[in-house]
């Protein structure tokens, strides 16, 4: 460990203790804790915003953090837009597009990303595909031309293909040994079925199918400054980022993008259960959950905040009951993740095979005693100070605040979302996170996803009815034995 | 010394082809150590390096482990260990100074063969499917 690092951790080590607490059988005098000072109100800087005459819209954020500028180019297709037979696509055509331009071969632009002390990134979600360039900002030109470079002109060269098809192959079979991975990917299955949104990314199937050609297609298609928008944030003046983003995308040809594929959402009825078998699995890793709304849906802070009281939290009721209490698991944490088509909400713990059917039986039990009673008084207060004050910490940088303006247009979110978060969250009552709540969480209609050994667990599972099997692949087998 | 090691390996599974892989991708730093240690680095090499570190240096005092976590660590640093925390506005200052002789000296001093642990970490040749995480 060299000098540097030691201090780091040293002086990392300080700040855990001063943050969680001392060590199990330290010893320290407690004081009472200090009151939570006034709140302050977030004021995002202004941004400023214009439509290039090619379509691409540009806004523009001086914020005076650090000298240095993070910039966001958006295409607004993402995984969703995939074929089925070749899920996890959009991430390849983002991942291959910075690994040779018309110009640029791959080591000249990890050379040039090094040399102007930025990082790029390019990343495909669901809806959209963001790359990402942050570096000092007095290299916003050259950093602005290389992120236009990459989203441009690529050229997919057949061995860069290659190798990240072998390099996805060879992280898909590591990632089936990680139960909360396959978990994740059945989960997804199961709940969207035929919806784009059942596919979360490459599957080893796709990746054989999917190649430089289908790639080339997705990003003649997709990547159009009509179907893309760019967010400047940091030290740099909009006019100055205005320019910088004209010189090198007011040429970017338009064209005619394919309108998101969509498919109804199925229905869930009753409590369904995916059992993956894993032989000789000593945990079971557990999901439930169900749909939610969309993202631009006008109650998502109140979804939001009944989340963070049931599971999203630290201090939610999950975490209390099956942790802190049972000592079922140790990370159990429900996410409520909306989309532009639709919404998702999931509960996740592993847990010791011995207590698997107990676990559901607390989840449920949690669900319905919160959809029945709603939020306490002082629980929903201490739910809001955490909203409100994360929201502020999440914006306190250029980076984090790039991400929130990305949000907002990705999904069309009101122009003022920044500005009245926090008035939103302050004005919801213990009523409206009841109904939050009960929109949130369903119960008799779910999906349970187990990923474990079913005979070591089938003894618990007797509650339910509706119990299928598949392999690690997701493939359909008969109940194991 | 290091490609030396290589033997104590020695469970059977790997194969010439295994062998010679690793010897690579040993002896490629060992190489690239070298070079630095005797020759130095170029002015553009410093130029480039000095942006990195300044770039980085700023992410930190924005951010960190969370927002602004970076800058109280780095004045906890330099006050623990310098009884400076004021170093927080110089040390940038301090990077720039840095000379092509300053870095052929550190690493003639830092990167050499008795100053360093090599570790190579690969998978057990039959996986498990049993266990949680």
């Amino acid at each position: 460990m060299n000098r540097l690092t030691q201090r780091v951790v040293i002086t990392l080590t300080a700040v855990v203790v001063a943050l969680f607490g001392l060590p199990a059988g330290s010893t320290a005098q407690s004081t009472a804790r200090p009151a939570i000072g006034p709140e302050r109100a977030f004021v995002p800087p202004p941004r400023v915003e214009r439509i290039l005459p090619n379509g691409l819209k540009v806004i523009a954020v001086r914020f005076l953090t650090v000298p240095k500028v993070s910039v966001a180019l958006t295409v607004q297709s993402g995984l969703a837009a995939d074929p089925a037979n070749q899920a996890g696509l959009a991430q390849f055509v983002a991942d291959v597009a910075q690994e040779g331009t018309a110009t640029r071969d791959s080591r000249q632009i990890k050379q040039e990303v090094f040399a102007m002390g930025a990082s790029l990134t390019g990343t495909a979600g669901q809806d959209t595909t963001t790359f990402t360039i942050r570096g000092l900002a007095d290299t916003l030109p050259q950093m602005m031309a290389l992120l236009a470079d990459v989203v441009r002109n690529p050229t997919f060269p057949q061995s860069e293909v290659d190798l990240i098809k072998a390099n996805t192959e060879q992280r898909l079979q590591a990632q089936m040994a990680s139960p909360q991975m396959v978990a994740n990917r059945v989960y997804r299955q199961t709940l969207f079925g035929s919806h784009p949104y059942a596919r979360v990314g490459a599957t080893p199937e796709t990746v054989k199918v999917i190649d430089r050609a289908a790639i080339v297609q997705y990003h003649r298609s997709y990547y159009r400054p009509n179907n893309a928008f760019l967010v400047i944030t940091g030290d740099v003046t909009p006019d100055a980022a205005f320019a910088a983003a004209e010189k090198v995308f007011a040429t970017w040809t338009r064209g005619v993008v394919p309108p998101p594929p969509t498919a109804p959402v199925p229905g869930l009825q009753g409590r369904r259960i995916v059992f993956v078998q894993r032989p000789n699995s000593v945990q079971s890793s557990i999901s439930v959950g169900n749909f939610t709304i969309r993202r631009n849906d006008p109650r998502w802070p109140v979804l939001n905040v009944a989340n963070q009281i049931y599971g999203g939290a630290f201090d939610s009721r999950l975490v209390r009951n099956i942790r802190e209490d049972k000592g079922y698991t140790y990370s159990p944490q429900s996410v409520f993740q909306a989309m532009g088509q639709a919404g998702l909400y999931r509960a996740a713990a592993d847990v010791r095979n011995e207590v698997t059917g107990a676990t559901l039986k607390e989840i449920y039990g949690e669900i319905d005693t919160f959809r029945r009673d709603g939020p306490a008084v002082a629980e929903l207060d201490n739910a809001k100070v955490y909203a409100r004050g994360l929201f502020v910490i999440q914006n306190a940088t250029q980076a984090g605040l790039s991400n929130t303006l990305n949000t907002m247009y990705s999904f069309g979110l009101p122009n003022d979302y920044p500005e009245q978060f926090q008035k939103h969250v302050s004005s919801l009552s213990p009523e409206a996170v009841k109904t939050g709540a009960q929109m949130l969480l369903g119960s008799e209609n779910s999906v349970i996803v187990i990923v474990g050994d079913y005979t070591k667990v089938k003894d618990q599972l007797g509650a339910f009815a509706n119990i299928s099997f598949v392999d690690l692949n997701g493939k359909p087998i008969p109940p194991p034995q | 010394m290091l490609v030396g090691q290589l033997s104590d390996f020695g469970n059977g599974g790997i194969t010439d082809h295994d062998q010679d892989r690793i010897i690579r991708r040993v002896v490629g730093p060992e190489e690239r150590l070298a070079d630095v240690r005797t020759s130095g680095i170029t002015a553009a090499e410093l130029a480039q390096s000095k942006t990195a570190l300044r770039s980085a240096f700023l992410e930190d005092m924005e951010g960190g482990f969370m927002p602004r976590f970076g800058r109280a660590n780095l004045l906890a640093a330099f006050a623990l260990f310098d009884d400076d925390p004021k170093r927080v506005n110089t040390i940038l200052d301090e990077l720039d100074k840095v000379t092509l002789d300053d870095v052929k000296a550190a690493a003639g001093r830092w990167f050499v063969s008795t100053n360093r642990t090599s570790i190579d970490s690969r998978p057990v040749s039959k996986p498990t499917t049993g266990g949680g995480q």
